[in-house]
């Protein structure tokens, strides 16, 4: 006899579920797979092997663009999870005050505008103040659209913090900045601490707005990454992807974790 | 009462506070005016909303008064912030910081006012005997029961050793037993201390067994200030009444008045009412009685004594309720005492004659 | 505003105000300038940027020809994005039911597998895409071998490859916001639908559909919205050919360097981006004013 199925189940759901699991999961998977085969071949598995990694590593290319990218992703992050911190501070806490609509929007413009426009809006404005291209400029690009990644956990966490906590250390004799020092901050830190992690994360992606606002000489990892692959494929090219995939699975997971640590 | 007059410890005169803008303005406060003596254990009682917290909060620093004045042992303390007023307080919701042992939670006062560690140590260890919780000080508050961080919370504010201890509900969150036993323990650190607590209770039970004096409040407005049995047995008006315990209202005629008694007729036989000095005129008025200051005996056939005819019986376990019936036809709850009675109550349909304490009705502002 | 906020949020408004704001204005002004020999702008107020959208000036009579080369580049990436969004719906509603119906135990665990490839480097997992579908790739390499065809298929540098990166792209944008609405539903409705003699592909068109509408609206336009102005995807994926509007935008910065055509594009694309925006915020205020 045939198992009745509960009610609210489709036939069909599931297998396309399936399917969009496949699709999202078996490119990456596939380009990690090949990473390690120690042949070139595409149809053949020539064994287990770390060569293409050991070659990339010797890049001094990539080596130079790995650089750049840890710089720019520390440097942004930090900044950006700074300003994102303030921001939430003034925006999360008190009473609603006039412009609190147009402040958000301005927090979440990075999101909205399309990243090639940003990165040519950006391209004009850092030509026509007279920045030089490159690592700076790079860095504030990032900066920019860093900040409402790092805002949402931050204000998620400090929403989520009721006011009491402030009233209690200021019923305590802690003035108005060791309260913050002493009880909100150290309250907000998974938050900040999780927007950091998207943020650097963000920032260690970026290929757009990177590609427009470098200069000479001023590779990052994507960038060299697209460079390679516009020549042609290597298997080097699997090993760097590879990498930083784990990068971004392990930051994402890290601060999907402790963004969700309660204290 | 003399050392009341010289040294209170807070003062409010005429306060008012509003919330919001236009149509969603709320009144918190509608010119309340208050005096807590020194080492008094004064109760704020009154319904949720009635603007208790708002009081609180003022005297504690974290709301400003929209007009008049609050003072502390006589100085004006208006202008001071949170953090420089020497009240302390004992927060809704503990507000224990999580991130911080019991220990630290402790000592945060005494850091911030920059005492020496030796002196924090010790009052760590004094504090946390007083409320028994020694061995708990390397514990964070999430590992502690509901009890337990309520200790905390206390701990730690008096642990600068206020001279004024505010306490927002501080039992309402735990169960019935626990509440019980920390009316008892509280009450004692109040006197042990000598710190002036001031109570913030919508638990009317909560706030005769433990004050010396006790603020009903409703809307904002204080309606009456006075020891538990003043409040009790003589309120001023029928939300007093009503609040607090159970109360029948009847209406009556005022036909004499003198100083504190006021002569009443009911149905007509003559009722000796207290009132205060301040209570309306001849007439009409309201008086509320309790069921328990209210006696009979079988019989009884109109005259000059006050008679009803019994409607329905309820059994409370130690007492019996009746519902009797006047002769102008208002209804009065009358309660005995089962325990030590020889003869049954009246059954349904039989005519009482009722008897009511002398002075226990009272004459009501309203 | 009092001024320990307006200190708090004066790095916000210095950073993005002046490092975004302040260049998207720039960019919308010079695109009413004239194109410099080399790159840059002339300070000459010109509309040559928009005219150009539209018509080509004819060499011998000088006169304004009306061509459709950069319009066919608009309108190839609205059909790209639609056919993007039609095929994210079609995948992402079944898994978001698929997902929202499980127990919530595993629920959040559907849900981290579908945000994840979301936060993975988007350049990689289109590179990814490209060296599995090219010719020479591993998915020729297997249907050659197993001799499902002789010659490679020419999947890479086609529309539908492109059509194909922007799914893989943004279908987590279809989904998340999809699930989010059946997770509300209540599924009490549909046996109450059922004891009423509805089947269950009625239920799904006349109860569940209606009730979550706002969320497949969202999703739609979170897929379209990005997919509008792509720039990885057809590029690598187009191979270079096919041009999107991000594309366009791009080359005149790079290649051709006439920044107010560049600069012009730029403004359409961002003003048709946030007028789907604006739907999309008022649409949200909407059913939460509703609630
Ligand atoms: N910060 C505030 N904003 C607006 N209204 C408030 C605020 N605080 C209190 N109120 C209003 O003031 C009234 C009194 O509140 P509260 O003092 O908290 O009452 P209680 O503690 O007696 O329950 C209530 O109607 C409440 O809604
Ligand atoms: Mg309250």
């Amino acid at each position: 006899m045939k198992k009745s199925k509960p009610l609210s189940a489709y036939p069909g759901f599931s297998q396309v579920t399936w399917l969009c699991m496949a699709l999202l999961y078996a490119p990456i998977l596939v380009v990690a797979v090949y990473s390690f085969n120690a042949i070139r071949s595409i149809t053949t598995w020539g064994g287990f092997s770390l060569a293409w990694y050991a070659k990339a590593f010797a890049n001094p290319h990539i080596q130079a663009a790995t650089i750049n990218s840890l710089v720019v992703a520390v440097t942004a992050s930090a900044a950006a999870t700074v300003i994102a911190t303030a921001a939430a501070l003034a925006l999360a806490r008190g009473r609603g005050f006039r412009g609190r609509g147009g402040v958000f929007v301005l927090i979440n413009l990075p999101l909205m505008i399309p990243e090639i426009v940003t990165a040519v809006a950006m391209l004009i404005f850092f030509l026509a103040v007279g920045f030089q291209l490159g690592l700076l400029t790079v860095i504030i690009a990032h900066t920019v659209f860093c900040v409402p990644f790092a805002y949402l956990p931050i204000a998620a966490r400090l929403s989520g913090i009721e006011t009491f906590y402030e009233d209690a250390a200021q019923d305590l004799y802690a003035d108005r900045w060791r309260s913050f020092r002493f009880v909100l901050l150290p309250m907000m830190m998974p938050g900040i601490f999780a927007g950091l992690m998207l943020a650097f994360i963000i920032s260690l992606d970026d290929f757009i707005i990177t590609n427009m606002v470098t200069g000479p000489g001023t590779t990052t990892l994507p960038l060299a990454i697209y460079g390679m692959v516009r020549v042609g494929f290597s298997p080097e090219i699997n090993a760097i992807s590879t990498i930083m995939l784990l990068v971004s699975v392990f930051f994402v997971s890290l601060s999907y974790l402790v963004g969700r640590r309660r204290t | 009462m003399d050392s009341e007059q010289k040294n209170p410890a807070v003062e409010i005169r005429a306060v008012s506070k509003k919330f919001g803008r236009g149509a969603e303005q709320v009144k918190a406060l509608d010119g309340v005016t208050l005096t807590i003596g020194d080492n008094e254990f004064f109760t704020l009682l009154g319904p949720s909303g009635c603007g208790k917290t708002t009081l609180l909060r003022m005297i504690a620093g974290f709301e400003q008064p929209d007009d008049g004045g609050i003072f502390l042992f006589g100085e004006d303390i208006k202008a001071l912030p949170p953090h420089k007023r020497p009240v302390n307080t004992v927060f809704q919701h503990y507000a224990l910081f999580p991130h911080m042992t019991v220990a630290k939670n402790v000592a945060f006062s005494l850091e911030m006012l920059g005492r020496a560690p030796a002196e924090i140590e010790r009052t760590i260890g004094e504090m946390l005997a007083l409320v028994k919780m020694e061995q708990f000080a390397a514990r964070k508050p999430a590992q502690l029961s509901g009890g337990q961080q309520q200790r905390i919370a206390l701990a730690r504010a008096l642990a600068p050793r206020p001279r004024v201890l505010l306490l927002d509900e501080p039992l309402s969150a735990l169960d019935l037993k626990l509440r019980q036993a920390m009316r008892a323990e509280l009450k004692t650190m109040q006197q042990q201390t000598g710190i002036t607590f001031v109570f913030v209770t919508h638990d009317q039970e909560e706030a005769l067994t433990m004050s010396d004096r006790i603020a009903v409040m409703s809307g904002g407005r204080v309606r009456q200030t006075g020891a538990p049995r003043d409040i009790y047995e003589k309120p001023r008006d029928s939300f007093v009444a009503n609040f607090i315990g159970e109360s029948n209202f009847l209406t009556v005629t005022v036909e004499k008045l003198e100083q504190d008694t006021a002569w009443c007729r009911l149905d007509g036989a003559l009722l000796q009412c207290s009132c205060a000095g301040e209570a309306a005129g001849f007439g009409e008025a309201r008086v509320s009685i309790r069921p328990e200051q209210i006696s009979f005996s079988a019989g009884g056939n109109g005259g000059p004594a006050l008679s009803g005819v019994v409607e329905g019986l309820t059994y409370l376990g130690t007492d019996t309720q009746l519902s009797v019936r006047l002769g102008d036809g208002q209804r009065l709850q009358a309660r005995v005492q089962n325990a030590g009675r020889e003869q049954p109550p009246p059954g349904p349909g039989e005519r009482i004659r009722l008897k009511m304490n002398p002075g226990a009705a009272r004459l009501l502002a309203d | 505003m009092t001024r320990a906020r307006l200190l708090l949020l004066s790095p916000t408004l210095a950073m993005i105000g002046f490092f975004l704001l302040l260049p998207v204005a720039l960019m919308a002004v010079y695109s009413f300038l004239s194109p410099g020999t080399y790159g840059g702008v002339e300070w000459l107020l010109s509309f040559d940027a928009y005219i150009q959208f539209f018509f080509e000036r004819d060499f011998l009579t000088d006169e304004l020809v009306f061509h459709t080369s950069y319009l066919s580049i608009y309108f190839r990436s609205f059909v790209q994005a639609l056919a993007a969004t039609v095929i994210c719906l079609l995948i992402g509603f079944p898994t978001a039911y698929f997902i929202a119906t499980r127990p919530p135990a595993t629920r959040s665990a559907w849900v981290l597998l579908v945000t994840v490839p979301y936060w993975v480097n988007l350049l990689i997992r289109t590179v990814s895409m490209l060296f599995v579908i090219r010719d020479e790739g591993p998915l020729n390499g297997a249907l050659t071998a197993v001799g499902i065809v002789d010659a490679p298929l020419r999947i890479a540098y086609t529309d539908f490859a492109i059509a194909l990166g922007l799914v893989y792209s943004y279908l987590p944008f279809m989904v998340l916001p999809i699930y989010a609405a059946i997770e509300r539903f209540d599924f009490s409705l549909m046996e109450a639908a059922c004891d009423l003699y509805a089947g269950r592909w009625t239920i799904l068109r006349r109860i569940i559909l209606p009730t979550v509408k706002p969320g497949v609206v969202a999703g739609c336009l979170l897929v379209f919205i990005p997919s509008l102005g792509a720039y990885i995807a057809p590029d690598l994926l187009g191979g270079g050919k096919n041009l999107m509007i991000g594309n366009l935008v791009a080359l005149q910065f790079q290649g051709s360097r006439n920044w107010p055509f560049g600069a012009a594009a730029a403004v359409l694309l961002l003003s048709v981006v946030l007028v789907a925006l604006t739907v999309l915020a008022r649409r949200r205020a909407l059913s939460s004013a509703g609630n």
